[in-house]
């Protein structure tokens, strides 16, 4: 691999999690292939620097200072913005956006992107979710179905490596398993409240991509076993969880076919004109600005959602100067997310006998069940709900001396506590647009991205619905103390962008074909969030993943054939 | 080169024994053994502070505030986590708690006895919603002596094991059995 080449079989746009997964795919089929990563490099194990740290070894016990608190009113409101992973998100003011309507954008800019950082929640999609646009006519139909995709669901997992169990259910289907871990008690006992009082609802282990018993494949990897540490957003120095650092990246070097080149900033897809296909990729080198251009005769753009975005939007052409592939004047638009604003907490007085030991990297889980077969309630499609809960000390703090210090060393436990979160699913507007800022730009010269996107009274409803929903079934299981919360959080901080270069099987309302390959430029493939037609309820990654690894084949199909 | 080190060094050695010796009363006031960002504090206060969190969590048969430097931390946490305004009511609020001290007792916090300092304090403590400075400063300077003990290495390993590496979970483990 030589320093100075800039032509390559393959060009990927990002390291994260499809990104990854392309560049894996490439490179175990022996194409050359540049990944290109706008943040630093880091290493698995190497560049995990707080990975072993204790409790009392962090300077302010976790929490961040002050000032940079106000400094970066965005990135503090994300849920693993403390002393142990702060160094894996993007600073407020590290790459600006202008937000028309507010918007927490959660970037993750190094190799390996947010799958660094990731809940590590991976239930698959149904029939159910795939059929939602074309029943209720918000949003194109979707090009595939559950059976084009299965496989690649299969293919994926085994690799992956998935914890979960053989539920059964036609709302979730199952997949390639490795072993559950024990559901606690507490969730055990409201799967049984739960099921007694409803006969399609249902809650499960929630599955995740963790190793709890590693196949060969994964030993094969350099991962190796969980330890139930439940510090995953550190960096795992076991690989226990899935992250591109400690899998397809290492994995795709070890071909000796990858080219990874972090500090890249990409500007934009160079179109040809003479040639009517995409020829490279035009990229800024984030520290000099020096502008460098590679080819490849093929190009996945997996960004993440909103720069795969801005990315198409800044490659004009004479050809494209709306934006490459944007025929349809669909790019920037028909955007969503997952609204999670809502939660509910309680307390449990049974179970008094029995707690939990040890850390579980998941929780459980209530599939989707409103609008499931058919629209039922004055609400489009539905939610999922997570659920969990443990018993803490009831440490008393009351007073000072002898008897405080007793207090705080007492072991008697407390109630169960418990807790739910609402996992809507948003529906995509063409008023909720991504666009670029004419005249503001970033220090590499690029437009700013303009995000114009809101909740709508849909998802109200939504939420009313989930307290109304949660609260019976809370009650029903004997639960007391119920309270619910509307965070009222910007959307964003779901950090489940999605769409804006949806796919379909129309070229005039959508940007991508049932390959992911844009419609209007064949050689361009978008595998993220970018690509999605609806959001359903479930956390979207294994979806990404399996769609890159089905277009990846498609491809390398395709440029066989000397199609691409 | 060798010569001309060891000369300087001995003359260094010299220079700091002299600073050693000037006494202590030549100074205005007794200095911190920290330096504090946003707020100051005299070597008295910070005394004073080690003294108040060792009141509030003493050493027993088992380490208390003092041994596990509660009031260094503390510091820390107001000067890097705090607004403004809080270290400005905190710093407020210790001059008020020594000057009331000092009133009740005729000496400072740091120098009452044992009897003295708890009957001050079970009296802020029985005035806890309280909304002046001398409670926000009491407040503040007990829940950051409570986070320094209970995220102390002494007490993770102690009282209320932490483990980093579990290795396992147990979804529904008799109570005894992990307590």
């Amino acid at each position: 691999m030589s320093d100075n080449n800039t032509t390559f079989d393959v060009i990927v746009i990002g390291s994260g999690m499809t990104g990854g997964w392309a560049a894996k795919e490439f490179c175990d089929k022996g194409l050359k292939t540049l990944v290109l990563e706008r943040g630093r490099d880091v290493k698995h194990l190497k560049d995990y620097p707080t990975t072993n740290l204790y409790p009392w070894e962090f300077e302010h016990r976790g929490q961040m200072p002050y000032e940079v608190q106000q400094a970066n009113p965005i990135a503090t409101r994300c849920y693993v913005f403390h002393e142990d992973a702060a160094h894996f998100v993007v600073k407020d003011n590290e790459h600006p956006y202008l937000q028309e309507k507010p918007f927490d954008w959660i970037r993750g800019y190094q190799v390996g992107g947010k799958s660094l950082l990731w809940a590590r929640q991976t239930q698959r999609w149904s029939d159910y979710d795939f059929e939602g646009p074309a029943r209720d006519g918000y949003a194109v139909d979707w090009p595939v179905r559950y059976k084009d995709i299965a496989p690649w669901y299969s293919y994926v997992e085994k690799f992956v490596g998935i914890s979960g169990n053989k539920d059964g259910l036609a709302t979730l289907p199952d997949g390639e398993f490795l072993p559950a871990l024990e559901m606690s008690c507490i969730e055990t006992y409201f799967k049984t409240a739960v099921e007694k009082n409803y006969k399609d609802r249902h809650v499960i282990y929630a599955r995740c991509a963790h190793l709890t018993e590693p196949n060969q494949i994964h030993l094969d990897q350099g991962r190796g076993q969980c330890q139930n540490r439940n510090l995953c957003q550190r960096g795992c120095p076991f690989g226990g969880y899935f992250c591109s650092n400690s899998s397809t990246i290492p994995w795709a070097l070890k071909t000796g076919n990858l080219t990874l080149r972090p500090h890249s900033v990409v500007h934009s897809i160079i179109y040809g004109e003479m040639k009517g296909k995409a020829t490279g990729v035009r990229v800024i080198d984030a520290q000099t600005k020096q502008v460098i251009e590679y080819s490849a005769r093929v190009i996945f753009l997996n960004a993440a959602a909103l720069n795969t975005n801005l990315i198409l939007l800044n490659s004009t052409s004479s050809r494209f100067p709306h934006g490459l592939g944007n025929d349809s004047g669909a790019l920037g638009k028909y955007f969503a997310f997952h609204n999670y604003r809502a939660r509910i907490s309680a307390k449990y007085e049974g179970l008094k006998e029995n707690t939990t030991d040890g850390r579980s990297p998941t929780g459980a889980y209530l599939p989707r069940f409103r609008n499931v077969v058919k629209q039922e309630t004055d609400f489009l499609r539905g939610y999922a709900v997570t659920f969990g809960g443990g018993r803490g000390k009831q440490l008393k703090y009351d007073g000072f001396g002898k008897q405080l210090k007793d207090n705080l060393a007492i072991k008697e436990l407390g109630d169960w506590h418990v807790g739910s979160q609402m996992m809507g699913e948003t529906i995509p507007k063409a008023s909720n647009t991504v666009s670029l800022d004419p005249n503001k730009k970033d220090e590499w010269g690029i437009p700013l991205l303009s995000l114009n996107i809101s909740y709508d009274d849909n998802d109200e409803k939504m939420i009313r619905d989930f307290f109304e929903q949660m609260t019976e079934m809370f009650t029903k299981a004997g639960f007391t103390d119920i309270k619910t919360n509307d965070s009222k959080q910007a959307p964003g901080l779901d950090i489940h962008e999605m769409g804006g270069c949806r796919m379909g099987n129309e070229p005039k309302t959508s940007m991508l074909n049932k390959w992911n390959q844009l419609h209007a430029c064949k050689n361009v493939f978008v595998t993220d969030g970018a690509m999605m037609i609806s959001t359903s309820t479930q956390n979207p990654s294994l979806t990404y993943m399996a769609f890159t690894a089905r277009a990846a084949d498609y491809a390398m199909t395709a440029m066989k054939k000397g199609e691409l | 080169m060798i010569v001309n080190r060891r000369h300087a060094l001995r003359q260094f050695l010299f220079v700091s024994a002299g600073i050693a010796l000037i006494p202590s009363c030549m100074q205005d006031k007794s200095k911190a053994s920290v330096i504090l960002k946003n707020f100051t504090i005299d070597g008295d206060q910070e005394m004073m502070l080690a003294e108040l969190s060792e009141t509030i969590i003493p050493a027993t048969n088992s380490p208390g505030a003092k041994d596990i430097s509660a009031h260094l931390f503390a510091l820390k946490m107001l000067d890097d986590c705090y607004r403004k305004e809080d270290q400005q009511q905190f710093v407020k609020g210790m001059e008020l708690f020594e000057k009331n001290c000092t009133t009740q007792f005729g000496s400072s916090f740091a120098k009452c006895k044992r009897e003295q300092r708890n009957s001050f304090l079970q009296k802020i403590e029985s005035n806890k919603n309280s909304k002046d400075d001398q409670q926000f400063f009491y407040n503040t300077v007990k829940r950051l002596t409570i986070q320094a003990y209970t995220s102390s290495k002494f007490y993770l390993t102690n009282i209320n094991v932490y483990k980093l590496v579990p290795g396992k979970f147990h979804g529904c483990a008799p109570v005894k059995a992990t307590a």
